[in-house]
């Protein structure tokens, strides 16, 4: 039922059409059935016709036998009987003619009754008349002159006219019949003709608008995003038939596109950043290391170094040359990631002397940026995992923390037992992250735009290997950050022992 | 290289990374230039503008002005239209030294460098004007 309800369309034009065929049916019935009333009209007319002429034939039959028997008696001659003995002979066929020919059972038994009256103006007037005047000329005469065949004649006339004027009424009626149902047919066809002709129109211009107009604003769009402009929609959609419902899902479709195209290029915005991102971090300190290697090795008699500047140079060298050593190695790890063959070792691990190597490893760091290095480590924490992997995770927190933080500020380690799990707390006095920045912390890439302000080294990996190793130990990682006033990162371990 | 007792030319380097900053200052002033040196484009692009110096080094991806968008800049004000620029880039993109000759770069070196290549060509650019 719903969906006869949303197939409009096509209930509007099956409507249309039966309309169509409806008025149409109408007036072709109506000419048929005048075509047939007209030609009734004639057939009446016709026989109607036949009665009159029957009628005046026997009426004149009768005159015949009137006047001859009148001649004959008033001569005496023979000739006279002439007509009136032809007339004797054909009377009776052409009587039954007349009832024959008569259209209506009224005019019917009005011949009936001609007819009967004829018979007896021949059998009890005209014969007898006959037999007397054989007999005798004078009393026959005298009968004559009683004026019985006249008023029998007379009568007879009569009869004849009403007949014949009953004959030409009802073919007048007939006719007048016909031409009134053609003149009606007339109009009725004409109407029906006009209403043809607006349904029509109507119909043509529903098409344009709700057929015709929709279409070709598909179309459009349709060849818009053909030819690549996946914005382009159909706009105005208020009709909710199927033409409707298409625009509504060539909408959602293109809509869907854009989506698709709009992350596939997103996706390949980011890619692209980040082999410009870590083309320039492995560059950079590939440059420190080929260029201060070089001014060692071009060191000449006229242009020496000083001790202080040959040591400083091989320091900054073998500094780029970790970093370089840590990006490399942060590139591998997030491929194993990637690949999901991140192997880890399962062995006790004290972490009570992994965040001890780690504080010593970031003093000397430390001391380069003026940074006060402080540390709570609680000992005797351990637990099953990959201690290389645990000492990478504070490794990575306290180079983020040493990297974030100006001269003079505080960079600092905790480490406490709580709950059966390790906490590891890095904390800092440094730049802080933005609250916009704090929701995509972690994901790959991702750079903090505190970190590309600040000119920052790095390509937005740090962190996310740091989740997924803490994630691998069965752990969670969490953060609290303030912009201006530092950030301190959480790691929770679970202590006793758990499926790697 | 200048002559003694004649006021050594300046040079602005704009280059963030620390350690590549300073060898390029320690090459050019060991050859007798004075460097004056900033760590984003922005105050580069202030200190040209301040002190008109002889040349610019400049490192393309640096915070707040790239390398790119500081030549533009110094090429539409016609006081720096010919001073010699020279671009460094770290970027594998085959087009960074055609966009850098577009914005108006004289020459490009691509990290890593040689410090003596970059010295040979500072001088280059500095004796052909």
């Amino acid at each position: 039922m719903i969906h006869a309800f949303r197939t409009r369309l096509s209930w509007q034009s099956f409507g249309a059409l039966c309309l169509l065929f409806a008025l149409t049916a109408v007036a072709m019935a109506l000419l048929l059935e005048s075509i047939s009333s007209q030609k009734n009209a004639a057939n009446y007319a016709q026989r109607a016709g036949q009665a009159v002429a029957a009628s005046a034939r026997l009426e004149r039959l009768v005159v015949d036998m009137e006047s001859g028997v009148r001649g004959y008696l008033l001569t005496d001659a023979g000739r006279f009987l002439d007509p009136y003995r032809k007339a004797l002979v054909l009377y009776p066929q052409a009587s039954a003619a007349l009832v024959q020919t008569a259209t209506t059972p009224e005019t019917r038994e009005k011949a009936s009754d001609i007819q009967r009256h004829i018979d007896s103006y021949v059998n009890d007037y005209l014969n007898p008349l006959l037999s007397l005047s054989r007999r005798s000329a004078g009393p026959a005469r005298s009968v004559m002159e009683t004026g019985e065949g006249k008023r029998r004649v007379d009568a007879l006339r009569s009869m004849f006219s009403s007949f014949d004027a009953a004959e030409q009424r009802l073919a007048d009626q007939h006719r007048a019949d016909a031409a009134a149902s053609s003149s009606s047919a007339r109009t009725i066809t004409i109407a029906a003709l006009v209403g043809v002709a607006l349904l029509c129109l109507l119909m043509a211009i529903y098409l344009q608008f709700r057929v015709i107009n929709p279409v070709s604003a598909l179309a459009r769009s349709a060849k818009r995003v053909a030819a690549g402009d996946l914005g382009a929609r159909v706009l105005g959609v208020r009709s909710r038939n199927e033409l409707g419902e298409m625009s509504v899902s060539f909408n959602e479709m293109a809509e869907a596109l854009e989506w698709n195209w709009r992350a596939a290029h997103e996706a390949d915005r980011v890619k692209e950043e980040f082999f410009a991102l870590v083309s320039h971090e492995l560059r950079t300190p590939l440059s420190s290391i080929v260029g201060y290697v070089e001014v060692l090795l071009e060191e000449t008699d006229e242009h020496p170094l000083t001790d202080a500047e040959r040591r400083r140079f091989l320091e900054i060298v073998n500094r780029n040359a970790r970093r370089l050593q840590r990006l490399v190695g942060d590139l591998l790890f997030a491929a194993r990631l990637e690949a999901g063959k991140l192997d880890l070792q399962h062995a006790d691990v004290d972490l009570s002397q992994t965040a001890q190597e780690s504080i010593e490893a970031a003093r000397q760091a430390a001391r380069q940026s003026d940074i006060t290095l402080r540390s709570e480590i609680v000992g005797g924490v351990s637990m099953q995992g990959d201690a290389d992997r645990l000492g990478q995770v504070l490794d990575n927190l306290l180079s983020n923390a040493l990297k974030f933080t100006s001269e003079g500020g505080e960079v600092g380690l905790r480490l406490l037992t709580l709950d059966g799990r390790a906490r590891m707390e890095v904390w800092d006095t440094g730049i802080g992250i933005s609250q916009e920045d704090q929701g995509r912390l972690f994901e790959r890439f991702f750079r903090a735009s505190s970190a590309t302000d600040a000119a920052v080294p790095g390509v937005g990996l740090g962190l996310s290997i740091t989740k997924a190793i803490v994630e691998s130990h069965g752990g969670a990682m969490s953060f609290t950050s303030a912009e201006g006033r530092g950030t301190t990162f959480r790691v929770d371990l679970p202590l006793g022992s758990h499926p790697l | 290289m200048n002559a003694p007792g004649a006021e050594p030319e300046l040079i602005v380097v704009a280059e963030d990374d620390d350690d590549v900053r300073e060898l390029i200052e320690f090459r050019l002033t060991r050859a007798g230039y004075s460097v004056e040196s900033r760590t984003n484009g922005e105050e580069a692009l202030e200190l040209i503008r301040s002190t008109q110096p002889a040349l610019a080094v400049l490192d393309i991806m640096m915070p707040k002005l790239n390398g790119y968008e500081v030549t533009r800049r110094l090429r539409s004000d016609p006081q720096f239209s010919r001073m010699p620029v020279l671009l460094l880039t770290a970027s594998v993109q085959e087009g960074a030294a055609t966009l850098g000759f577009e914005a108006g770069a004289d020459d490009h070196m691509r990290k890593p460098f040689s410090p003596q290549e970059l010295l040979a060509r500072v001088r280059s650019m500095l004796s052909r004007r």
